[in-house]
């Protein structure tokens, strides 16, 4: 791990706890006779067209952001990984069932399936969450699978199978450590994808709760306020933005690393 | 032949799971169809109307009997009817089609064809503007939501300048924003595969060889080593497709735009839900032909993949 990337991790770290744990006013608590109010003590970002206070909008819509992000991150990493190295260890049969439902994943959009899912059941990050983290395993399970294709001829492997290793022990202990990396530089890219994906959906906003906004919803409400109040859209918009560039950067392994020369360089 | 048999087998069963998958979801809801139905129209919630809109719908017979019924009569074409508007949902659907299908095409088909250029650009002058712009555009077009790039372009072309007319007339330039939109978010990732794969390229042996016997060197890129390129470009439009398509969706749904998507959302907050398990399987049929185009298309192209 590079001296950029652990920089980034601990930036990050910080980040999260901050918009869990920062302090923060009511998000349930009106005022109309201060309305768009631009940045004060009282309200560190201003108020919005409700005269509700952007700044803790702005922490509990990304809370709600990370509950998806991790929840679809570690669904679609830790089920799409084990699911790819069983898939490259075990017999035909499984393979092909894996294999398909790899697939499935792949060729539904994750995102028609949140927005059907939230407008049947409501909309909450946590189902969002599950529906992303299945719709983006396939891609894992890819991966995982072509990575652990790669270690099967590999000498160790045979010498523990020949010992005698148990099934699970090998793959959770020998093939695991050996892919994660290169799928950790995948869950970065995802990452950034399900935040803005979930922004998306809060946007179109089936089945959600205006009293818990997310910002893709501040987003569709503020939309209205961009000709006389532009902030109002840029904050969350650069909420977004952060929370992305932080999982882009954070994985992204190419960062410094000199290409290999060609004749055409 | 045993390629194609095993695509259409596998869309089969994917089509078949979706189907099975949809019917269960819709019957899981909170809300029964029946109670829906009732307060639809504004019906009393009485024994007797539950148990006659209950037989009316079929819902006391088997389950299975029910996907039965329902699965052969969205085949033979009979996809029910809206619960509001009392219209033939097929129809609705085959009206609204063509606005999602032409921007998901002509996006994705625009930015293929920039991409490839761009990428081209990019591999052969790393650092030149082409390189910059693309890594650029791939990370903005990664942290910014492309409904927040159409809320701007609404505000400053149509409120603003007072160019344009977004959400009255025909909708011609609601769908080319949508289109080019689409095409913008696409370009960026998609030239940095094709630059990625045009660098893989230029270290081939073939390509050396080539450019030691005399040919120029752009050429022997362009012209010889493009084909593998291409390849790769088509098989990540068919792995992306999927995205770009939800992600279409919500341009839909920003710009007003009757495409299939603006249509479920208005549906779903007249809480009309009939429309909901024709649209899972109108999405994957889509998704069928996407794949079939292309895989076609990656057939006649790549040589590698001709059965002897």
């Amino acid at each position: 791990m590079s001296r950029r990337q652990k920089v980034m991790i601990a930036l990050f770290t910080v980040f999260v706890l901050f918009l869990l744990f920062a302090p923060r006013q009511s998000i349930l608590k009106t005022d109309v006779l201060h309305t768009y109010e631009g940045p004060s003590r009282a309200h560190l970002l201003g108020t919005d067209n409700l005269g509700r206070d952007v700044w803790s909008l702005l922490l509990a819509g990304g809370a709600r952001t990370l509950e998806v992000v991790f929840l679809a991150g570690g669904i679609s990493f830790f089920a799409g990984t084990t699911l790819g190295m069983i898939a490259a260890f075990q017999g035909k049969a499984v393979r092909g069932i894996i294999q398909l439902a790899a697939d499935f994943t792949l060729v539904v959009p994750s995102f028609i399936m949140a927005m059907v899912f939230s407008a049947l059941f409501g909309f909450s990050p946590a189902g969002a969450g599950v529906i992303f983290g299945i719709g983006n395993m396939g891609q894992y399970v890819n991966q995982a699978y072509d990575l652990s294709e790669g270690l099967k001829s590999r000498e160790f492997i045979d010498a523990e199978r020949v010992v005698g290793l148990g099934k699970w022990r090998l793959l959770f202990f020998h093939v695991l450590p050996n892919i994660y990396r290169q799928l950790l530089v995948f869950l970065g890219n995802r990452a950034a994808g399900v935040v803005v994906q979930y922004a998306g959906l809060a946007f179109i906003g089936l089945g959600t709760d205006i009293t818990n906004p997310d910002w893709g919803t501040l987003l569709y409400q503020y939309r209205a306020y961009l000709t006389t109040d532009p902030a109002l859209v840029l904050y969350p918009t650069a909420a977004i933005a952060v929370l992305v560039l932080f999982f882009h950067f954070m994985f992204d392994s190419t960062g410094g690393r000199e290409e290999a020369e060609t004749i055409y360089d | 032949m045993r390629r194609w048999l095993s695509f259409l087998g596998r869309w089969l069963v994917i089509f078949l799971v979706a189907s099975v998958l949809i019917f269960g979801l819709v019957r899981l809801m909170p809300v029964s169809p029946v109670d829906r139905w009732l307060s639809a129209f504004n019906l009393p919630y009485t024994e007797e109307n539950v148990a006659y809109v209950t037989r009316r719908m079929g819902l006391d017979r088997p389950l299975i009997v029910q996907y039965a019924d329902w699965i052969l009569n969205f085949l033979k074409g009979d996809w029910g009817y809206s619960l509001k508007s009392h219209l033939d949902i097929r129809q609705q659907f085959l009206a609204k089609l063509p606005y999602s299908i032409s921007i998901g095409i002509a996006g994705i088909v625009i930015s293929a064809f920039a991409a490839f250029f761009i990428g081209y650009r990019a591999a052969v002058r790393r650092g030149g503007i082409c390189d910059r712009v693309s890594a650029a555009l791939s990370v903005l077009t990664q942290s910014v939501p492309s409904f927040i790039v159409s809320i701007v372009l609404i505000y400053f072309f149509g409120v603003r300048l007072k160019l344009v007319r977004f959400f009255t007339g025909n909708g011609a330039y609601a769908m080319t924003a949508a289109i080019l939109i689409t095409a913008l978010y696409a370009v960026g990732p998609l030239s940095r595969v094709v630059r990625k794969a045009f660098r893989e390229e230029m270290r081939s042996s073939y390509v050396r060889f080539s450019v030691s016997r005399g040919f120029s060197p752009d050429q022997v890129l362009f012209f010889h080593a493009s084909n593998p390129v291409i390849c790769r470009l088509i098989s990540t439009v068919m792995a992306e497709f999927a995205t770009v398509f939800g992600g279409s969706s919500v341009l839909e749904f920003a710009f007003g735009i009757p495409g299939i998507s603006t249509f479920l959302v208005t549906s779903m907050k007249n809480s009309d839900y009939n429309v909901l398990e024709s649209y899972i399987l109108v999405v994957i049929i889509w998704m069928f032909f996407v794949h079939l185009l292309l895989n076609l298309a990656l057939q006649m192209i790549d040589v590698r993949r001709r059965e002897a």
